[in-house]
């Protein structure tokens, strides 16, 4: 479902067909454009000495100019040498190359580190910025304690210990789910199948851990040349349409079969499969950015009507995966984990209250615009806080 | 789309507005009525820094003052594109409802001024999307804001404060508003610019930094034509539209029949209405 891109966010493979269209995503805040400002100054990057050149730094705004004169790509940042904290950064830096580095800089001693490919680290002289910051701009960039890339080891054990801890339980529901249609009571089919399907949701964190598991598992009918009459279609979504368009035991019990499988083929199969360490930063994002573009869109609502679940799953799943990184972000922004707190506390609460006064769930189809427009709202402002979390915990090894 | 217009249109004023004739059997796409607001109640906070940053570097060039003793975008001269944005209220407070309005005041100030958007740590995400490139330009840029008159029922403590002849855009003979979910809101956004990314770029910008205090509702898309062959240009229905305006230079016709003065309405002295249908 997901596609890496290079140093950057991951976007959907369900792209919408209006942006099917190529994209090029440049990592990091740093672009290569040319800006002639007069406070431009050309620093040269070498392998002997990290930086030279570009004297005179005055505090506020800085455009410079980055010229790349080394033999191996360099990862390159500017930092506070009396506390290694990162103020500037310019990743993946190939020899030959200028790059533009454009910034808000407060008086003090900075100066560059090197960290090339083959290894070396080396730090520049130091640059003093002298003066204070002038201007209509915002104040000096804050300085972030940087992260090595084994910083998160410790995380992706706990997430992984999460995830053993949980296939059991999904397994067990799945089972329970084929049971019943075993069974041919499709009614606590749909009861079960929920139960089953918001234990799978709750993981939230694994879509790229889980490869292929997660298609057959949790897959979609968007994209399949037949749509929901592909035959190639299996999983808890494929189930749900049958369920809930009327189709018989008999029909549904090879899926829910092959889902009993597909959930032991996974467990099998978890222990070989890599989790990428930078994964957790990101998905702590992308499982809700995922669930307001597809859950709370209704879009992959297949008759259950059980969306706005998925959703307080998901807000589950994401706080499961922060729970594993919270010590690496609360020394680098205290307020950050209190604001994604109130927020998601604030979501599961407009979701919980969407519920009808019985329990069952709301179809997002069926709520009112002002509910809609607040599960948006709150959702949407969540996100805006959970998307500071992956550049926040960039590794960024020996800065 | 009909339009029942008391603002002046296209000729010498305001936004490609949404012209007359357009539906000759009215659906009533984006149906509302908004109270535009008088400059200085949106320039709520004249706190934050003067946008000394000047026009980006693309873009037409044009910076259209967005202070000023009126709204811009009203009797403006005309831009190529435009945005008709509804949005509801979801703040759940008045002090809220504060916020965003000044939230709103900012990113107007900003994205109409264009210049560098401030720098942020390597910890933080870009502060903006760089649509338009890495410097924003002005691009003849205006956001108008209005409300409508469902911001002033019993939420946020307005009632006492509603324009007297406010109100939400009536069902006129013949128009088919079955099945439409394109009617009225509480606030509506005017964003018009001399490019149509410029427009979305602006509409981004500010739906990303309200997100918890507004939502959109409906938007509709206009713009405008250029003259074919010569003078008023021409609605896609082939009329010309907009022959016979007010002339918007001549203050005594605009203080007429534009603006609220103090006398009538202290508190919106400067405003306007802006009927969109």
């Amino acid at each position: 479902m997901w596609k890496t891109i290079p140093r950057g966010r991951r976007i959907p493979l369900r792209a919408t067909a209006v942006a099917g269209a190529a994209a090029v995503v440049l990592g990091g805040a740093l672009t290569a454009y040319a800006e002639l400002g007069s406070a431009a100054s050309v620093i040269t990057v070498n392998e002997q000495t990290c930086a030279t050149g570009g004297t005179g730094l005055v505090a506020g705004h800085q455009v410079m100019q980055l010229k790349d004169t080394a033999r191996d790509p360099v990862e390159l940042y500017l930092i506070q040498p009396a506390s290694n904290d990162v103020y500037a950064e310019v990743t993946d830096f190939t020899p030959g190359t200028t790059r533009t580095l454009s910034t808000t800089l407060g008086a003090g001693r900075y100066a560059f580190r090197c960290v090339f490919s083959n290894g070396a680290v080396l730090t520049s002289a130091s640059y003093d910025v002298g003066g204070r910051a002038t201007g209509p701009s915002a104040g000096p960039v804050p300085g972030v304690q940087p992260m090595p890339d084994l910083a998160l080891g410790a995380p992706v054990t706990a997430y992984r210990a999460y995830v053993n801890r949980s296939l059991p339980v999904l397994l067990a529901d799945s089972r329970t789910l084929n049971a019943d249609l075993v069974a041919g009571d499709l009614a606590k089919a749909k009861s079960d199948w929920l139960t089953a399907h918001l234990d799978y949701e709750r993981l939230g964190a694994a879509y790229n851990t889980f490869q292929d598991f997660d298609g057959l598992i949790n897959g979609t009918a968007d994209g399949l040349p037949l749509g929901t009459a592909d035959p190639s279609w299996t999983g808890f979504f494929r189930i749900e349409y049958g369920l809930w368009h009327g189709q018989s035991a008999a029909e549904l019990r090879p899926l829910t079969a092959g889902l009993v499988k597909n959930v032991q083929g996974l467990i099998a199969d978890f222990p070989s499969e890599d989790t990428d360490p930078g994964d957790l930063p990101l998905r702590s994002h992308e499982i809700l950015e995922n669930a307001l573009e597809f859950q709370l869109s209704g879009t992959d609502d297949y008759g259950s009507g059980t969306s706005l679940a998925t959703v307080y799953a998901n807000t589950q799943g994401t706080q499961a995966v922060l729970s594993t990184i919270t010590s690496l972000i609360q020394p680098r922004d205290p307020a950050l984990l209190t604001s994604i707190d109130q927020w998601t506390a604030t979501v599961q609460h407009a979701l919980l209250a969407c519920r009808a006064p019985d329990g069952t769930w709301t179809p997002v189809s069926a709520l009112t615009r002002m509910q809609r427009q607040t599960l948006d709202g709150d959702l949407g402002e969540l996100l805006e806080q959970l998307s500071s979390v992956p550049n926040l915990l960039t590794g960024r090894t020996s800065a | 789309m009909n339009t029942d217009q008391p603002l002046p249109p296209s000729q010498d004023g305001g936004c490609p507005h949404l012209q007359r004739r357009s539906f000759l059997r009215g659906a009533a796409l984006g149906a509302a009525g908004a109270a535009v607001l008088g400059a200085g109640a949106v320039v709520a906070d004249r706190a934050a820094a003067d946008t000394g940053a000047g026009s980006g570097s693309t873009g037409s060039g044009r910076l259209i003052p967005f202070q000023g003793e009126h709204q811009a975008g009203i009797l403006t001269p005309t831009q190529a594109a435009a945005s008709f944005v509804s949005f509801d209220a979801i703040a759940p407070d008045r002090a809220s409802l504060q916020d965003l309005f000044r939230t709103l005041t900012d990113r107007v100030r900003f994205l109409t001024g264009g210049g560098t958007p401030p720098d942020v740590g390597v910890a933080s995400v870009p502060s903006d999307s760089e649509t338009l490139g890495p410097v924003v330009p002005s691009d003849g840029l205006t956001i108008t804001v209005g409300v409508g008159s469902s911001l002033f029922d019993s939420r946020y403590g307005l009632a006492a404060r509603k324009p007297a002849r406010l109100a939400p855009m009536p069902v006129f003979p013949d128009d088919h508003v079955v099945g439409s979910t394109e009617l009225h809101g509480d606030i509506s956004l005017q964003i018009c610019a001399d490019s149509r990314d410029t427009v979305m770029h602006a509409l981004r910008d500010i739906a990303k930094h309200t997100r918890s205090g507004m939502q959109i509702n409906w938007k509709a898309d206009g713009f405008h034509a250029d003259p074919r062959p010569t003078g008023t240009p021409r609605n896609q229905l082939g009329f010309k539209d907009g022959i016979a305006n007010p002339d918007v230079t001549d203050e005594t016709v605009t203080d007429a029949l534009i603006w609220a003065r103090a006398a009538r309405a202290a508190n919106r002295a400067g405003s306007t209405a802006a009927p969109t249908r």
